[in-house]
């Protein structure tokens, strides 16, 4: 569109006849003015229709491409974050497990399970002197740790994992203190091996140390899922325990 | 008067060319300009996007080869002192650009199947494929290494000037590779092991 400037305006607008007689340059600029003014045709309601239309369909595409990424975004992120939550929680049981002066693997019903039988508990006692019992610097208190799946709240079918610490008593399993893991596929994923039961893995070899198998599969999809499958596993040894 | 009609009549017809010249639109010269540049802009956003992707991969990548490089060194804290060492029953090597370098450790009929100079290739936590190369060697913090008696080559010591410094402790450096391409490395650890500890 040509701006016209103002002067110019005002002098379209006024009637020939109030010019009759002026000077014939004037005459000439108002000719000039009003030609200028009568190229600015604007846009037709054709043009406007057309262009609304073909921009509404480019924004819908554009909608759908940018909700779907903000979907996957928001997934991948569920995905690496309890992922990341189980490497966490096999660390600090590493941790733990290297530390322990007694171990044991106990089912639901809160009885020990033999060897190479999974549990869904497993008892851990730490002394004061543990970095990671969390409870005390007094190396000559005993820290009591239990860490236990129960039915996760975040999906049906999966498992969370939890630790409960107390200096007085052996905690009994429950879906309090700190959730470490949750989207555990499995409800028992700890099991001790021996040389002749192998919990799914190897054989505890001879003359080594006792091994805690620990498995953590996380799946948001659920545990029937086959995508997206994580599986972290583990044998820990317990370091303070004899060869046998 | 006339002379001025007549000029005014020229200068509208001036006016007339002058506006069906301007109608100019868009032409080709311009269109392929614009193109090019938006062009240029989409494509720098999807390389980003694309590059985004690959650190995502990378990461994840060396997070799962590091739990698997947990698992493998967890074998070594497990056995006594003397089953620390690579099995003879495999006779692959590990990659050799990523030795330690020193003596190497005697390779002994251990019973974990696991303790082996190359594992290739070894299911990760994510279901795809790495490699594990484990090196064994002796290391002396002071002194040099010595197999002269009273040491032997089973247990060597560390001697400075003829005098025993210590007994040699055992390297185990475990580095997880990509499966296919071996040369990429996601991670590597290390860990010593002395005697004294796994009686």
């Amino acid at each position: 569109m040509t701006s016209v400037p103002l002067p110019m305006r005002r002098l379209a607008r006024l009637p020939v006849d109030t010019l009759r007689g002026a000077t014939t340059a004037a005459t000439h600029a108002l000719r000039r003015a009003r030609a200028r003014i009568a190229e600015e045709h604007g846009i037709s309601i054709i043009e406007l229709l057309v262009t609304m239309v073909i921009m509404t369909v480019i924004i819908t595409a554009l909608t759908s491409v940018i909700v779907e990424a903000s979907k996957a975004q928001v997934r991948t992120s569920r995905t690496t974050q309890a992922q990341d939550q189980g490497r966490l929680a096999l660390d600090k049981l590493r941790r733990e497990l290297h530390c322990a002066n007694s171990v044991s693997v106990v089912n639901a019903s809160g009885t020990a399970v033999s060897a190479g039988t999974g549990g869904n508990q497993i008892r851990i006692t730490l002394g004061g002197y543990c970095p990671s019992n969390g409870l005390t610097t007094n190396a000559a208190t005993t820290v009591y740790v239990t860490w236990c799946t129960s039915a996760s709240t975040m999906k049906t079918g999966d498992y969370a994992l939890w630790r409960r610490a107390s200096t007085s008593s052996q905690p009994a399993c429950a879906a309090t203190g700190r959730k470490w893991a949750d989207y555990l596929t499995t409800a028992v994923p700890f099991c001790l091996p021996s040389t002749t039961a192998a919990c799914g893995g190897v054989l505890k070899t001879a003359l080594s140390l006792p091994t805690v198998r620990v498995t953590l599969p996380v799946n948001l999809n659920g545990p029937t899922s086959t995508t997206q499958a994580f599986r972290l596993v583990d044998d820990i040894a317990l370091r303070n325990s004899v060869r046998v | 008067m006339r002379g001025t009609r007549l000029s005014a009549a020229r200068l509208r017809q001036a006016a007339v060319g002058r506006r069906s010249r301007d109608e100019g639109g868009f032409g080709l010269v311009e269109l392929l300009i614009a193109m090019t540049v938006l062009n240029v802009g989409i494509l720098t956003v999807f390389a980003g996007f694309s590059s985004g992707y690959t650190a995502l991969r990378h990461s994840n990548s060396i997070a799962n080869a590091s739990a698997l490089a947990d698992a493998q060194m967890e074998r070594f804290r497990a056995v006594k002192f003397a089953g620390i060492c690579l099995s003879t029953t495999s006779t692959n090597t590990a990659y050799v650009a990523g030795n330690p370098g020193g003596t190497a450790v005697p390779t002994c009929a251990t019973t974990d199947p696991a303790l082996v100079a190359l594992r290739d290739p070894v299911t990760g936590p994510d279901s795809t494929a790495y490699r594990i190369d484990t090196y064994l060697v002796w290391r002396c913090y002071r002194g040099t290494l010595s197999t002269s008696t009273p040491y032997s080559t089973a247990a060597p010591g560390c001697v400075t000037s003829g005098v025993s410094m210590a007994s040699a402790v055992k390297l185990v450096r475990i580095t997880v590779r990509e499966h296919s391409t071996p040369a990429t490395v996601y991670i590597s650890q290390e860990s010593t092991f002395d005697a004294s500890t796994g009686r």
